[in-house]
């Protein structure tokens, strides 16, 4: 602090590249931690915790039902990551039940759809799915054929890679994509069903290759239904990352 | 201010140290050293994304910080210790916990108001309740959200937002406007219905020129949410401080970068603009103390609002 001081004077005194008219600005930046708890409160603070407490008290009561366990954290990543293929596993199931009649070839969201760096260790709990997924995004089907299929998939491994249900492989080499849907080349006269976020299907995250295309609505909030599907899982959950999905 | 002589913003090193540290380092001592030096102090946050209760106790890496009623404390004894204090928040207010699933934002903006924010921008986020939302929810906000790039005619923001505000604080004249991202491909067409994206980097320099030389503002901030730096060619603060003129500082959000201290950028004449962004969540408080000279040369037309 002292050292600063003196050369400050020193800059003050010479001049050296600080003009005299010029405006000094001192940057710094504080952490907002729970040692900022020490002090004792201040009338606007108390103000402000009892104009939280009401809302608190409403969100406390849907929000803290455990839903599963997790036994090792979840954490967000690209290419792939333990909770984007957990995420995505748990879409396509959704989907799936939502729309028994249908063959939805895979499921993916978009890689800023999810909210959270990590799920840690221990019940899960509703808030953190709302967390996860705070937005009211609507499951959607789409009927891709192999072109446009393929240029959706571009995409996703342009963008780094999004969280994909299995089934999918992606495999970035020097002659361009080998994709593939359940071990198969993708043919471009078939056509593919896909779930996906009415927020992707409608254009969001670039996507102008969907936006105009013909869209299955199916009225269900993607974050409502993996709570519903969370709430099946009965095994503690740990994810293993075997890079089969995407690799870029 | 004059167009001779120069407008520098000179940036000192980042203080640092784990503790408050309320009364900052050098930008107190050139008080010290002439009393009649204003001096101004900003905090400013980003992207906080309705974290109002602190994160979640789960074991991850931002569990139990931040938190809307430590940020409140740390404001208060910031407040308590400076004499011209002001807040600034550049978007995302909206979007990442219950608390804006199950009402919309209302207590984001009641919050902010008991903080005693100055103004915001409006970031992609806030628009996710729609725009009669987000004029719903103004009405618990006593500041203003600014956007200088949005026109919002025919929609149902019309006349609730402004380009800019200025504040005279301590004898100076502190002029802050703001700037939006573009919202085609990013926010859902319905969202934002007829509003339309004008180029951040025209308007930021027309609005800051207006701000300079008609309204002669000591300093210029801008409260942007374009994003701090992209490889590619999308505009973002790096590129905006690059291509303007008038702009001093830089206060950005939506990339969600955590600067451990400011960017200093040559703008077109090759003046240091300040950029900076404090991560998300409110996992972090800015600050920038600024020291203006207090000697009878001020190379500012605005001079006579200065106590000198």
């Amino acid at each position: 602090m002292r050292n600063l001081l003196y050369i400050f004077l020193l800059l003050l005194g010479f001049g050296c590249r600080a003009p005299l008219s010029s405006p000094t600005v001192q940057p710094r930046f504080y952490s907002v931690s729970d040692k900022l708890e020490a002090d004792q409160a201040g009338p606007q603070v108390q103000r402000m915790v009892s104009t939280i407490a009401p809302y608190k008290a409403q969100l406390d009561d849907k929000m803290n039902r455990q839903l599963a366990t997790v036994k090792t954290p979840l954490k967000k990543g690209q290419p792939e990551s333990t909770l984007g293929n957990w995420v995505a596993d748990l879409f396509a199931q959704a989907a799936a039940g939502s729309f028994p009649d249908r063959n939805i070839v895979f499921a993916t969201l978009n890689q800023g759809g999810i909210r959270v760096g990590e799920i840690g260790t221990g019940p899960l709990l509703v808030s953190e799915i709302y967390e996860l997924m705070p937005f009211d995004n609507e499951l959607v089907l789409m009927e891709l054929n192999g072109k446009v299929f393929k240029e959706f998939i571009s995409h996703i491994a342009n963008d780094g890679g999004w969280p994909v249900s299995a089934g999918l492989s992606v495999i970035s080499s020097g002659s361009g994509l080998d994709v593939k849907i359940g071990g198969k080349a993708i043919d471009p006269n078939q056509v593919y069903t896909i779930a996906l976020p009415d927020y992707v299907a409608n254009g969001g995250s670039n996507t102008s290759m969907l936006k105009e295309l013909p869209k299955i609505k199916s009225g269900l909030l993607i974050r409502d239904l993996l709570i519903e599907y969370a709430e099946k899982i009965t095994d503690p959950i740990s994810i293993k990352v075997e890079g089969k999905r995407m690799k870029l | 201010m004059s167009t001779t002589t120069s407008r520098r913003f000179f940036l000192r090193k980042a203080a640092i140290g784990g503790g408050l540290l309320l009364v900052p380092g050098l930008a107190g001592a050139a008080g010290l050293l002439n009393p009649a030096a204003p001096r101004l102090t900003i905090l400013h946050t980003n992207d906080w994304h309705s974290r109002i209760e602190p994160f979640p106790d789960d074991g991850g890496r931002n569990a139990n910080q931040g938190g809307a009623v430590r940020r409140l404390r740390l404001i208060e004894q910031i407040r308590a210790a400076e004499p011209n204090v002001i807040l600034l928040d550049s978007g995302d207010i909206f979007q990442g916990t219950p608390y804006f699933n199950f009402f919309a934002g209302e207590l984001e903006m009641k919050l902010m108001t008991q903080m005693g924010y100055d103004a915001a921008t409006i970031g992609n986020h806030d628009f996710d309740g729609g725009m009669e939302n987000l004029v719903t929810q103004l009405k618990h906000a006593d500041f203003p959200m600014l956007t200088a790039n949005y026109d919002f005619k025919g929609t149902p923001l019309a006349g609730k937002t402004m380009d800019y505000q200025i504040l005279e604080r301590g004898g100076l004249k502190i002029g802050i406007f703001g700037l939006g991202i573009e919202l085609d491909g990013l926010v859902p067409d319905d969202l934002f219905g007829n509003t339309k994206y004008q180029d951040p980097i025209d308007r930021g320099n027309t609005v800051a020129a207006m701000l300079r030389r008609e309204k002669k503002c000591d300093l210029i901030i801008c409260l942007s949410h374009l994003g701090y730096k992209y490889r590619e060619d999308k505009v973002d603060d790096v590129k905006l401080a690059a291509a303007s003129k008038d702009i001093d500082i830089i206060l950005g959000g939506h990339t969600h970068t955590f600067l451990n201290e400011p960017t200093v950028v040559n703008n077109e004449q090759g003046d240091p603009v300040i950029v900076n962004q404090v991560g998300f969540g409110g996992l972090r408080l800015g600050r920038m103390d600024i020291t203006f000279p207090g000697n009878s040369k001020r190379r500012c037309v605005a001079c006579n609002n200065l106590r000198v």
